[in-house]
């Protein structure tokens, strides 16, 4: 069985840092329900580097445009046994966005979405330009126009600004969520699609104690989309924290280092459960 | 192009495109030119929004591509609804059989669904009209006499300068006793035929009279005074049907079968289909069908007709009437009307039967 | 490369290619310069970025890009200090903006498809008969809603003028058949917490009465339907943002068709008895030609 999972997300959308984290999952073999790596096509010198950085909990180097590959794999399901043969064309967030700013996408980008079987989706909270209007954000302010985070006794600012459009500047869930319309009019077909809410860690604190009421709240647009298109999609939603904490937070780091694997720092919720298998959402994505 | 197609096509393209509109009608025009009375019925379903559309809507988007190839063929349910209207509206101009039956099929198929839009209510109007005219014109003036058109030889001599030669003089000869024979005999045709009508609408006139008169029923050999209203209101429409000669319709259509009514048992001004055909005795429904075709979303009285004798009578042909129609055989309508539209019915499927 | 779609508004051509479906609703939103025409479509793009609004859900659109740049100017990620909005430019001609969505009451997909165009469109066409043509892509749309501005009408120096110009842009599209007693039009007072101190639905529902009184003269002539929002209500006023939306958006999907206005009697020309028999018997329904007896 030959699959192809078109991975899309903005820049910075927490893709790489899934790639690297799911490469040394996939061949240490550590959650003996994960899927295992039977053999992969061609140079993993790419892959190996990821998965050190991430090892070391250092940034993930991310995937430019020029960096693009695609990745080849043939994959092992130790409870079915069934193997299949991946391909993860590693696209750099800059291509989607590109397809949103200058309404272009290459011939070549064409081919692997009209080759793909489902669609890896990733969404990073920390990374949304988020559509919040200036009236709204106007009641939460203190009357005096004091900014309540800026030091005692100083006065904001307040500096004329005139709006420059730009489409790079729009909400990044209307993007996003273009940029999935615009595929699935290619694809012309119904597809299986793993939402990924990405730093699912750093949401561990807010009021979203699934990945779905995150997707619901913050990522309406998207969900009202998948939602009214049954005929076109087929979703789930996942909170995968790829990392297991903040790079910054050096006591969680110390933490987790203490774990026998390096695999169970991995946490990914969904429907809720919860599991250290990574490879969730591609099993879920190869059940299609 | 006819007068109301802008405004039809407007629901399509809110910013008129003269270029597309024309192109749109050349289409309309050249399907038109080739309609068929068989077809007609698909015309009318696409039209009035009724089922998938095949093979109508196909062959409609064929001709709007032979004109415009820039037509994309598909998410054109609209478009093709109008280009649909277009063609009745565009026939609806010159009397025919084809002509005919599409403003019988248009307001047949109208009869009980809420087709509320103002191209249907042009559209309705236009066939209205048409039949009411068309039934007037082919009284008052379908019956004519051509004029004898023939040159005779003596004609044709007259206008020579000088006497021709005699193999000249015998060709003429032979031109204008061919002529004087063809012309005899296209009379001898035109000529029949206007007798023909003649008879047939003298046949009418007398039959209609006495049906009014004697207000009996041939069908089921009794006066409609012995029957109930949903009992005879099939009857009668039927029994009109068969006296009208010449279609589309009589014109004095209602008038008759109101004063029909008037003789039956009861008052009932609100009636079903349901209640209609179960009014009537199995006998009498297989004789009401007869043999011609019934499509059952433009023939809903008849088709319930059809599905009742099919379980011999028996009041279980519901389910199969709503699907096939898409109506309620429990929706009452004014009487009026129910027995209007059985009328109607009967009389295009004379038409599509001819 | 391959081009995709564009993505800002629609031309001429892009809303043919919707509207030919059938499932297409047009809504023109008309009114004179700076009386909420682009703050009312963008808004409605805005809503459902946070939630569906009641039954409705976004289902797609094919104007994303634009409705993008109509929103970008009254939100934070532009930096400025106060909400504006971008002025529709008179030479960009008439735009469309296209949103599908589903209503999970009644299960349909309808599209909106709505009609911007600068209200220099509207104030030229007062005052010339010429201008007014530009308007005929009004005709056969599902609704003209006609925004009166609130905030001008809660100004007692320019609320004459507001019902001045709005009854004398009526007459003009009634004269020139643009619109008629089938038309839907509404009329829509923009910005009503400038005439409203609380969103209350006595409040408004007063407010509304006082300017349909204003119209009562275009009883016999036109079905008109009022109704209030508050796209982007003014800071420290206590209505919720997009007040009002949620109705016009229901309003619109419902799209609730009525019988055309009935024409009069057939008429039967026919020197033969039995013919001119209906208009003896049915009056109502058919009559003679000339009104013979």
């Amino acid at each position: 069985m030959n699959r192809q999972i078109l991975v899309v997300g903005l820049p910075s959308a927490g893709k790489a840092t899934f790639l690297a984290a799911l490469w040394h999952v996939l061949h240490s073999e550590e959650i003996p329900e994960a899927l295992r790596l039977s053999s992969l096509s061609g140079d993993a010198e790419y892959l190996n580097a990821i998965k050190d950085e991430w090892i070391q909990y250092a940034p993930v180097t991310r995937t430019s445009q020029q960096s693009e590959r695609t990745i080849q794999m043939s994959l092992l399901d130790p409870v079915s046994k069934a193997q299949c043969e991946l391909t993860i064309p590693d696209l750099s967030g800059e291509t989607y966005r590109h397809q949103w700013t200058d309404r272009l996408w290459t011939d070549a980008f064409e081919k692997l979405a009209k080759d793909a079987s489902s669609l890896l989706v990733f969404v990073h909270p920390n990374q949304l330009i988020e559509p919040i209007e200036i009236a709204e954000a106007k009641k939460y302010l203190p009357e005096d126009g004091n900014d309540p985070h800026g030091e005692p006794g100083q006065q904001s600012a307040s500096v004329a600004v005139e709006p420059v459009w730009e489409p790079e500047r729009a909400a990044s869930i209307v993007q996003l969520v273009d940029v999935l319309q615009m595929i699935s009019e290619t694809l012309g077909r119904k597809f299986r699609v793993a939402i990924v809410v990405s730093a699912w860690d750093l949401l561990k604190d807010t009021k979203y104690k699934t990945p779905e009421q995150y997707i619901e709240d913050k990522g309406s647009l998207l969900h009202q989309f998948l939602e009214t298109n049954p005929e076109l999609f087929d979703f789930k939603i996942f909170g995968i924290s790829a990392i297991g904490c903040s790079l910054d937070d050096a006591d969680a780091k110390r933490d987790l280092q203490k774990k026998e694997s390096a695999s169970e720092r991995i946490k990914v919720v969904s429907g809720g459960s919860s599991t250290h298998d990574i490879t969730a959402p591609l099993k879920w994505l190869l059940e299609w | 192009m006819h007068e109301l197609f802008a405004n039809w096509y407007s629901q399509v393209s809110p910013q008129m495109d003269s270029k597309r509109l024309d192109d749109r009608w050349k289409a309309v025009d050249a399907y038109g030119n080739a309609l068929t009375t068989k077809k007609t019925t698909g015309v009318v379903l696409l039209a009035s929004g009724i089922g998938d559309g095949k093979p109508t809507g196909d062959e409609l988007r064929q001709a709007a591509k032979k004109v415009d190839t820039t037509y994309v063929s598909s998410d054109d349910a609209l478009e093709l609804k109008v280009l649909a209207a277009a063609v009745i509206a565009r026939s609806l101009g010159v009397p025919s059989d084809q002509s005919d039956a599409l403003a019988l099929g248009y307001l047949c198929v109208s009869f009980s669904r809420k087709l509320l839009s103002q191209m249907h209510e042009d559209l309705h109007r236009l066939c209205l009209e048409y039949i009411v005219k068309e039934g007037i014109r082919i009284r008052d003036e379908g019956i004519t006499f051509p004029p004898l058109n023939a040159k005779t030889t003596t004609e044709l001599l007259k206008k020579q300068p000088e006497a021709p030669d005699g193999p000249t003089a015998r060709l003429q000869m032979h031109e204008a006793v061919t002529q004087l024979l063809k012309s005899a005999s296209e009379y001898a045709d035109e000529s029949s035929k206007s007798f023909a009508r003649l008879h047939d609408l003298q046949r009418e006139d007398s039959n209609v009279a006495f049906l009014v008169v004697s207000a009996y029923a041939f069908t089921t050999g009794e006066p409609f005074s012995e029957m109930t209203r949903a009992e005879a209101a099939l009857i009668a429409a039927h029994e009109l049907a068969c006296v009208t000669k010449l279609t589309p319709v009589l014109v004095a259509h209602d008038a008759v079968l109101s004063a029909l009514l008037k003789h039956t048992k009861g008052r009932k001004d609100l009636l079903s289909i349901r209640e209609a055909v179960n009014g009537v005795k199995i006998e009498v429904q297989k004789r009401l069908i007869g043999t011609a075709a019934i499509v059952p979303e433009v023939m809903p009285c008849h088709f319930a007709l059809q599905k009742a004798v099919e379980v011999n009578g028996k009041d279980v042909w519901n389910s199969a009437f709503a699907t096939a129609t898409g109506l309620n055989p429990d929706d009452e309508h004014p009487t009026l009307d129910l027995v209007r539209q059985a009328y109607l019915e009967g009389m295009l499927r004379t038409v599509l039967a001819s | 490369m391959v081009s995709l779609r564009k993505g800002t508004a629609l031309d001429a051509a892009g809303a043919y290619a919707i509207c030919r479906s059938g499932d297409a609703i047009t809504i023109a939103i008309a009114g004179p310069v700076k009386s909420g025409k682009t703050t009312l479509i963008s808004s409605i793009h805005q809503g459902f970025l946070f939630s569906p609004v009641r039954e409705l859900k976004f289902k797609r659109s094919h104007t994303m890009v634009g409705f993008e740049e109509k929103c970008f100017n009254s939100r934070v990620e532009s930096g400025a200090d106060t909400p504006s909005t971008p002025r529709t430019s008179y030479s960009a001609g008439v735009e469309y903006y296209h949103l599908r969505v589903k209503d999970s009451k009644t299960s349909s997909s309808p599209h909106l498809v709505l009609l911007d165009m600068s209200g220099e469109y509207f104030d030229r066409a007062i005052n010339s008969r010429q201008d007014a043509l530009h308007l005929q892509c009004l005709r056969a749309v599902d609704f003209v809603s006609f925004l009166l501005d609130g905030a001008k009408l809660a100004d007692a120096t320019t609320m004459q003028k507001v019902y001045s110009d709005a009854t004398l842009l009526l007459r003009r599209l009634l004269e020139e058949k643009i619109i008629s007693r089938d038309s839907r039009v509404q009329m829509l007072v923009t910005k009503v917490d400038m005439l409203c101190k609380e969103p209350k639905t006595s409040e408004v529902e007063k407010v509304v009465g006082e300017v349909a009184r204003r119209f009562e003269r275009f009883g016999d002539q036109l079905h008109l339907e009022f109704h209030a929002v508050a796209a982007s209500p003014a800071v420290g006023r206590p209505f919720p943002q997009r007040f009002g939306i949620p109705d016009l958006l229901r309003i619109w999907t419902e799209n609730e068709k009525k019988a055309a206005t009935r024409p009069g009697p057939l008429l039967i020309r026919s020197s033969r008895l039995i013919d001119r028999l209906p208009a003896v018997w049915l009056r109502d329904k058919y009559a003679l030609v000339g009104g013979e007896k």
